[in-house]
């Protein structure tokens, strides 16, 4: 690692927009007063598909409070929301409801109230249709189609050497299949947005959501009006990993839409259960698994089909199966590779971005595969991976190479560093079966294949000697803005407290993509430094004229520009920044990060696709009690190669919250059908995690310096879910002896099992 | 819709007698969401927590009495109450909900998997019905009949809750699972009291009560009868562990299957025994 | 109905419909918003406030069951001046603090749990915290903050 001298970054330095979230002070949408505001409540079906044959809205507009009920013919444009083609999503159902849940009218009211008795009063007539609920109905040859195209969303497929000769000329091959089931996000505030029309024939949305711009497009879309007509403004988010912006682009246009018919702002705030039925999910999962190995460990070939239940629409289903389909072979040197990866359609609540997006669902699968081969080779399951791991200037299964910064040796070493030195206990062995599993993955860092991936950022000194970020990425709870602050803080030799990083409109900010993929720190991170940069340089250029030096004498620290030979030789940049204000050098300047373009074989996926990848290898140990099936987590590490740590302090919140995800992934979180309808849509039936299931994560970086970070970052946000929940995963299966196939692993499953 | 807040026994029987599309709220925990989820109100709400006869437990002559409206916080942490009840009590929901929730709103809505259930009919409580100029006192055996159905009629309040004095002698415990370690609704629990010779140290009696396994809470006479008289071993705890498994007849449901309560119901079975047996002072 | 209570130690005389809820009477007629509505049912503790010093749920109660009693709102602990509680500077320097939806609830709970048991070990504090669901940290670091804020009022106290 890289031996650097800094003062901000790779400090624990309080959130910067925390003092407002401890005392209650920070807005979220639903925390605006507005005057006269409207308020809306949607109609839902009650059943997962059906032909729509009429809706009667008259005893809806009789309610008192009730002015409206949207409907699809309302709508000013196109009746699509989704970022990505096909574009195959109405925001309301128009002729068909393809899953339980779904939307296809909206009252609008003075009072939530009223709103609601409005919804409820709406007469609607469906015709039902028998639902496809399982990725071979949606198959079958008969299959009744869901979208006119058919019943598969999209397939890849990555090709790498021959997996056939692989196959034919191996000693060991094992094959196997493990499916993962959806998991809800369960932020902790649902969606919310305040669409507010302006006399100016603009509207803002104020949301909460991870990527405004998009959603601002999406909007002025629906709206049949040029974007510039939109402004959307993220209020405080609490919590998104992924899955807002489906959401809150179908609401934020109708919100809007009511907003601009009736000149008054509206308000659209899920309830907890339609957060969970209306809005996305992580796709469940089935992943047929061939490996083919050499008697000495080494892995020859790996043939993976996956295929992803993405629900009623495509929504981000395209990239997330190449997310899998480039994941699933694992952080390891495999000379041919073969995978399919797609996404079905079924009559399900639709399916789309959730931390770790595809990731760990194939890593289950992966490192599952990696412990029965160890045992098959009678090798220790650290040993198998640590052979296979991959090695700097080695290709990856997309045929990419990295010449530093791969830092998954790393993290198996200091996993095996820490089982050697661990004690795993026997206590009671009649009451309790202990076991401890490993799990290594990696995750690509930023869109990748998945678009152009570009950030702008501003920075701009001020008068007073404090800068201000501009940056089109969203702080959702991520600590973002602490770290785009701590960048500028160090470019710029400020201390934290004069830095503000502003909150995010699309007036006023970059366009910076959405706030996806783990990209903040990395490719965000890059154009603050560079924007800082280019400030810096007009300062440096105006101290040099008041130190009457050269440039290169001058430092920025601590809020003074001072002379790298003479301490006290020191002028407060505050006077500096004055002084640049007024002889006309730039104190504001936008610079572009734009990550080197994904350029690759479309047909193959061989070629450079992510600008770097993170690296992790996760240990957890356990204990089952043999008469409830119910699992203590003793002891859980999380090593991970994240390049930098910007805020460590930070940087374990991630790891810790991410892996507490990752467990209810692998055991706790399981939500239930009935005929396509989703019969746990609450917090308690749907075993989120609460602070008595938390498990002991130790968080360990093993820092590489990544060149194509500032400072040599990376990102942290979505790996640990993977590694956790695989973890997780094989400890059980050490525990009992019993390869568990699907997630979630619950107590029930795990009581059944052995108690056989 | 009108809230009336009665401070007398009177005043309330009055106002249920009187008024007519009433609905009883106690700590509202239960009734608040339904209200929410369905979007009906009662015309009239008659809150019954401000009245102080209805709180409190109090030590009697006959035994202890509890007045409907405790709070479940209040139960857990009673010094005085069976182990088996308050415990029970401090595994409902969390802290928020406890301080709201009262012992009468968790028998009078009767959810199979309410905590307060089993221990009660584990303690043979008896609960005072109280009509206007009218009451009566059902046995917990006799009070429920069904899930969220009590033999309670329109008119009438739980009002106290009463325990025989033989039953905080002996001890108590209870257990429960769920699906999570916090805020776990329960897929199934277990309330066990017995009574042992200070001669003999053989059991002399013991009452065993199961929810969420059945339509009601549920007695599980067979596994009584075979820890009757005994000092039981290990072995013989599991075996009657078994006819606990036995006795009763949980059905599948969103929280959990059939089979995971069958068998689980062993495992918290033996656990309860023993703690009983070991350290029957701890609660 | 004339509902009359004291909030955050100042006398509230308030005329609402008697089934309007505590969260919403919070939030739209008091217009304090850091009480947060996560769920409605009871089920994620953002909407906890202390009513008479113990924490309760304000989306299951109905305005009437304030009547003549105290609540107190996460707006009640900044000190005057702007100075933070001890319990807000405890979560903020620890890192407990990421979205920052629960906090306001796990905030509130923490004081109640220290009013009444100032040095709770781990297991008293996960019990305590125990109606406060939060999807972002995985609660390590709020069991430090909670222990810190212990720290922090013993220290004051002194």
């Amino acid at each position: 690692m890289k031996k650097q001298n800094l003062s901000q970054v790779g400090k624990s330095v309080v959130k910067v927009d925390g003092r407002e979230l401890v005392t209650g002070k920070a807005k979220f949408s639903g925390d605006f007063k507005f005057p006269e505001l409207l308020h809306g409540y949607a109609c839902r079906s009650k059943i997962a598909a059906g032909y729509i044959k009429n809706i009667d809205i008259s005893q809806a507009l009789k309610i008192p409070g009730v002015v409206d009920v949207i409907l699809p013919k309302d709508i000013p444009g196109n009746n699509l929301i989704g970022v990505l083609p096909p574009h195959d999503q109405p925001i309301l159902a128009d002729k068909e409801i393809r899953y339980a849940g779904e939307s296809y009218c909206i009252a609008i009211a003075t009072s939530v109230k009223a709103a609601k008795a409005g919804a409820k009063a709406v007469k609607t007539a469906i015709d039902p249709i028998t639902p496809i609920l399982t990725i071979d109905e949606a198959l079958a040859k008969s299959a009744r189609k869901i979208h006119p195209n058919g019943n598969i969303t999209i397939s890849k497929n990555l090709i790498k050497g021959d997996c056939e000769k692989a196959f034919a000329e191996a000693d060991i091959v094992l094959e196997d299949t493990f499916e993962t089931s959806n998991q809800e996000h369960a932020y902790m505030e649902t969606e919310v947005v305040c669409a507010e029309p302006f006399g100016d024939g603009r509207v803002t949305v104020h949301a909460s959501c991870q990527s405004p711009f998009h959603i601002r497009g999406h909007i002025a879309a629906n709206l049949n009006v040029p974007a510039s007509k939109v402004k959307v403004v993220q209020a405080y988010t609490g919590g998104s990993f992924g899955g807002k912006d489906d959401a809150a682009t179908e609401i934020g246009s109708l919100a809007a839409i009511a907003a601009v018919k009736h000149g008054k702002p509206v308000m659209i705030s899920h309830e907890r259960e339609e957060s969970i039925v209306g809005s996305t999910i992580r796709h469940a999962s089935r992943i047929h698994y061939r490996i083919a190995a050499k008697k000495d460990g080494t892995i020859t070939g790996k043939e993976i089909k996956i295929l992803l239940d993405g629900g009623a629409y495509a929504a981000e289903s395209p990239f997330v199966v190449m997310k899998a389909l480039i994941h699933s072979a694992g952080p390891y040197k495999i000379d041919n590779v073969k995978v399919e990866s797609t996404a079905i359609y079924t009559n399900k609540t639709y399916c789309g971005a959730f931390r770790g997006f595809g990731v760990p669902q194939v890593t289950f699968a992966s490192e599952s595969m990696m412990d029965e081969l160890a045992k098959e080779l009678k090798m220790d399951p650290l040993e198998l991976r640590r052979k296979n791991a991959l090695k700097p200037g080695e290709l990856n299964a997309t045929s990419q190479i990295f010449e530093e910064s791969v830092g998954i040796i790393e993290t198996i070493d200091k996993v095996i560093e820490i089982n050697k030195s661990y004690q795993l206990p026997a206590k009671e062995p009649e009451r309790y079966l202990y076991g401890t599993g490993f799990a290594s993955m990696y995750q690509g860092i930023s869109n990748g294949a998945e678009g152009i991936d570009v950030v702008g950022a501003s920075v701009q000194a001020m008068q007073d000697g404090s800068a201000l970020v501009s940056i089109g990425l969203t702080e959702l709870g991520q600590g973002s803005r602490t770290v785009f602050a701590q960048i500028a803080a160090e470019v710029l030799g400020l201390t934290m407290d004069k830095v503000i990083v502003k909150h995010v409109d699309t007036d006023s900010v970059h366009d910076s993509g959405p706030t996806v993929a783990s990209r903040s720190t990395t490719v965000g991170g890059m154009a603050v430094f560079k924007a800082a940069g280019e400030v810096k340089k007009s300062l440096l250029k105006m101290a040099a004229l008041m130190f009457k030096t050269e440039e290169n004498n001058i430092v920025l620290k601590d809020n003074f520009a001072q002379l790298v030979f003479d301490e006290k030789a020191k002028i407060p940049l505050k006077d500096v920044c004055v002084a640049t204000y007024w002889t006309g050098f730039p104190l504001m300047n936008l610079s572009f990060s734009k990550a080197p373009e994904a350029n690759y074989d479309h047909d193959n996926t061989q070629g450079n696709i992510y600008i770097a990848y993170n690296y992790g290898t996760h240990m957890m140990s356990i204990r089952i009690d043999k008469l409830t099936g119910a699992v203590k987590v003793l002891k859980h590490v999380a090593v991970h190669d994240a390049g930098k740590v910007v805020n460590p302090k930070a940087f374990e919140g991630q790891v810790e919250g991410a892996s507490l995800t990752g467990l209810g992934l692998a055991h706790l979180e399981k939500i239930q059908y009935k005929d396509g309808v989703i019969i746990n849509p609450n917090l308690s039936d749907y075993a989120v995690p609460t602070i008595k299931d938390r498990i002991p994560s130790e968080t360990i970086s093993v820092e590489t310096y990544n060149p194509t970070g500032p400072y040599g970052v990376k990102g942290i946000g979505e790996p640990p879910v993977s590694g956790a929940a695989s973890s997780f995963a094989n400890a059980v299966a050490n525990a009992t002896g019993i390869r568990f196939k699907k997630l979630p692993i619950t107590r029930q499953d795990i009581l059944k099992a052995i108690k056989k | 819709m009108r809230y009336l807040q009665p401070e007398t026994i009177e005043d309330l029987l009055k106002d249920l007698d009187y008024e007519s599309n009433n609905q009883i709220i106690a700590g509202g925990s239960d009734l608040v969401i339904i209200m929410e989820e369905t979007g009906i109100k009662p015309e009239i709400l008659i809150d019954i927590t401000n009245i102080d006869e209805l709180k409190g437990i109090r030590k009697e002559e006959y035994g202890i009495s509890i007045g409907a409206a405790t709070t479940i916080a209040d139960i857990s942490s009673n010094q005085e109450l069976p182990c088996c009840l308050a415990t029970g009590a401090a595994s409902i929901g969390s802290p928020q909900i406890r301080n709201v929730a009262t012992i009468g709103g968790n028998l009078c809505n009767a959810s199979p998997c309410g905590d307060t259930l089993a221990p009660l009919l584990c303690l043979s409580a008896d609960f005072l019905l109280q009509a206007n100029q009218k009451e009566r006192w059902v046995s917990a055996e006799n009070f429920f009949i069904g899930p969220k159905k009590t033999v309670l009629n329109k008119n009438e309040v739980l009002s106290q809750i009463r325990i025989n004095k033989k039953y905080l002698e002996g001890y108590s415990g209870f257990g429960m699972i769920g699906q999570r370690n916090g805020q776990a609704i329960s897929q199934v629990n277990l309330a066990v009291w017995l009574k042992r010779s200070d001669e003999s140290g053989l059991i002399e009696e013991i009452r065993i009560a199961a929810g969420s396994v059945a339509p009601t809470p549920i007695r599980i006479p067979e596994a009584e009868e075979m820890l009757c008289g005994t000092n039981p071993d290990s072995e013989l705890i599991l075996r009657a562990g078994l006819l606990v498994q036995t006795g009763i007849s949980p059905i599948d449901d969103v929280r959990s299957s059939a089979e995971y309560r069958q068998d689980v119901i062993i495992g918290l079975f033996y656990d309860i025994i023993t703690q009983i047996l070991k350290e029957p002072k701890s609660c | 109905m004339l509902i009359e209570f004291i909030c955050n130690g100042k006398k509230i005389n308030i005329d609402v419909p008697a089934d309007m809820r505590v969260l919403d009477l919070i939030r739209d007629g008091l217009g304090l918003t850091g009480t947060k509505c996560g769920c409605s049912k009871g089920e994620c503790g953002a909407c906890t406030i202390l009513v008479d010093g113990l924490p309760e749920c304000s989306c299951l109660l109905l305005a009437p069951k304030l009547q003549g009693r105290e609540i107190t709102t996460i707006e009640a602990l900044e000190r005057p001046g702007g100075k933070l509680h001890p319990i807000q500077e405890a979560f903020l320097e620890e890192g407990a603090v990421q979205c920052g939806f629960c906090t306001p609830g796990m905030i509130l709970s923490t004081k109640a749990l220290l009013d009444v048991n100032p040095s709770p070990s781990v297991a008293e504090i996960e019990e305590g915290l125990s109606g406060n669901i939060c999807r972002c940290t995985g609660y390590t670091k709020i069991v430090k903050a909670v222990q810190s804020s212990a720290l922090k009022l013993q220290g004051a106290e002194i």
